[in-house]
């Protein structure tokens, strides 16, 4: 455990990067959006929800793809096995994500504070959250994180093994088969019985279990990427 | 002695091209190893084989009794400095060496600020604005400070002036002498290195082509001079590798001609030896056979 530790702080110098650049693009999305809740608003439309935190996804998964194409070849130079660089990462997404989940969190409660920013923007909570006690809410912050933070490692892992081309094809095929399982759904009739399925999940499964579930299958293929990838 | 790693069989293939052929050695304890060979004879890729940093295609690799892909154990005792390290977009030479430190189990960091000092490294500076020289004198640094039982070189002169090879030479050796490891030193400046190689293990388009001691192979080979016949007389019986001819005498580079009944041989003849470096030993055995000098095709004539 503490050799992981050891690996995990190689990320350490470039912590301001990735932390920076992710919260600046949710900063501006967070600008942008109150801009223009601004220009269009009446007083009596109530809360609008932007849902404009999903800004933070892009930058979560592009910093955690680069971070190991930048990182990996220097580990791998300094004698750390593919295997301890891989659980450092891991170790990485589990504390980054629950730091952002509590500065999410932290986020929400000020939003409510100041009555949506003043100008009834909801931009950090999301409405199917409201009913979610503070364990969940945090969950349901982190949980996801996680996903797109092992998305990000795992679209790393395919270009150390296979390069631009091989992250390309994959995002490729993977459009490819979620296009073509839509279609099915829709041949088959069956998108009302998969309405009813999400319905009757209970919270803590739809935020946290099943996402849960994602990251660990991201994990998994990402681990097995790098058993085998050359710097 | 005692084998800190030994290959057996080992073949690396990429696609058509085999980069490492059925090549077997071992890397004995305490001892300084010259890896020599031209570009792309393999010896990069041999020393990422045996750091576990690339995998064999085929043929049996132990390192410190173990294979080292993935092995803790073995790569907490191996240090590779490869010349085309790459390293983080964001880290400064001082992250280097702390991450270095952490990572390396008997890293000395006064050892390693001694020597940033010797080389003139600016410790704030980003890794990927140092220059050629500055980038090959880090590597040296945290392969010296590093200290691990085996440690390898690759190239690690690219881009230093012959001072600071100079001073690699002189560290190397200074601290060598005090914590005695398995160094491997793949070069093509073979003659500075001559000195400081206990063994030469010399790579030929993938093949193993010597695995001998430094000492007996500057004695291996002579050029012998004369006229034509007298330098025949010499010759026979023991391989030429090249011949050519210098204003009607004949030049010709020979195998094992300097014991004392050669010498008494080419006396006889009137045949002037002259012994070979390391270096010119090493040019004659790997010029490919097709290219010939011009001098070489008047003499064939």
């Amino acid at each position: 455990m503490n050799r992981i530790r050891q690996v995990a702080r190689l990320q350490m110098p470039a912590w301001p990067q990735i932390v920076g650049w992710t919260w600046s693009i949710t900063a501006v999305a967070f600008g942008i959006n109150l801009l223009s809740v601004m220009a269009n608003y009446d007083p009596g439309d109530g809360v609008t929800t932007t849902g404009g935190v999903v800004s933070l996804c892009g930058g979560v998964i592009g910093m955690a793809t680069v971070s190991v194409t930048q990182i990996f070849p220097y580990a791998l130079g300094m004698s750390v096995t593919r295997r301890e660089f891989y659980l450092a990462w891991s170790l990485l997404a589990v504390v980054q994500s629950v730091l952002y989940a509590l500065v999410l969190c932290l986020l929400r409660a000020v939003e409510q504070a100041t009555g949506y920013w003043g100008w009834g923007m909801r931009f950090f909570g999301l409405p199917f959250m409201d009913d979610a006690n503070p364990v969940l809410l945090l969950l349901g912050y982190a949980v996801p994180m996680l996903v797109l933070t092992h998305l990000g490692i795992l679209l790393g892992t395919l270009y150390l093994r296979w390069g631009t081309t091989g992250v390309l094809a994959s995002l490729t095929l993977t459009f490819t088969a979620l296009g073509l399982a839509a279609t099915l759904i829709t041949w088959t009739r069956q998108w009302h019985a998969i309405g009813r399925w999400l319905l009757d999940q209970s919270p803590t499964a739809l935020l946290a279990g099943w996402p849960v579930l994602v990251a660990a299958a991201f994990a998994v293929g990402g681990y097995r990427l790098i058993r085998r990838a050359t710097a | 002695m005692t084998a800190v790693a030994t290959a057996h069989g080992l073949t690396k293939r990429f696609g058509d091209v085999t980069a490492l052929d059925d090549v077997s050695f071992e890397l004995a304890e305490h001892t300084i190893y010259g890896l020599l060979g031209r570009n792309g004879a393999g010896k990069t890729t041999l020393m990422q084989i045996l750091t576990g940093q690339a995998f064999a295609s085929s043929g049996k690799v132990s390192v410190f009794d173990a294979p080292p892909v993935e092995n803790p154990a073995v790569l907490s005792k191996v240090c590779f400095v490869r010349e085309s390290q790459r390293y983080p977009h964001v880290y400064t030479v001082r992250h280097v060496f702390r991450t270095a430190r952490r990572l390396f189990a008997n890293w000395d960091d006064t050892f390693a600020h001694s020597l940033a000092a010797d080389f003139q490294l600016p410790a704030g500076r980003l890794v990927r604005r140092l220059s050629r020289g500055m980038l090959s004198a880090l590597g040296v640094t945290v392969g010296l400070a590093a200290r691990a039982p085996l440690t390898f070189f690759d190239e690690p002169y690219l881009g230093l002036d012959p001072a600071a090879r100079q001073l690699f030479y002189d560290r190397l050796l200074a601290d060598y002498a005090e914590h005695p490891r398995t160094v491997v030193l793949s070069t093509h400046l073979i003659d500075e290195v001559s000195d400081l190689v206990e063994r030469v293990l010399l790579l030929d388009r993938g093949r193993l082509l010597l695995d001998e001691d430094a000492d007996d192979l500057r004695g291996r080979a002579v050029a012998a001079t004369g006229r034509a016949e007298a330098v025949d007389g010499f010759a026979a019986g023991r391989t030429e590798l090249h011949r050519e001819r210098l204003s009607g005498l004949i030049r010709a580079t020979v195998l094992d001609g300097l014991g004392p009944h050669a010498k008494a041989l080419a006396q006889t003849l009137n045949v002037e030896l002259e012994p070979l470096s390391l270096q010119q030993l090493v040019v004659r055995l790997t010029v490919p056979p097709t290219t010939t000098a011009p001098a070489d095709r008047e003499a064939a004539r």
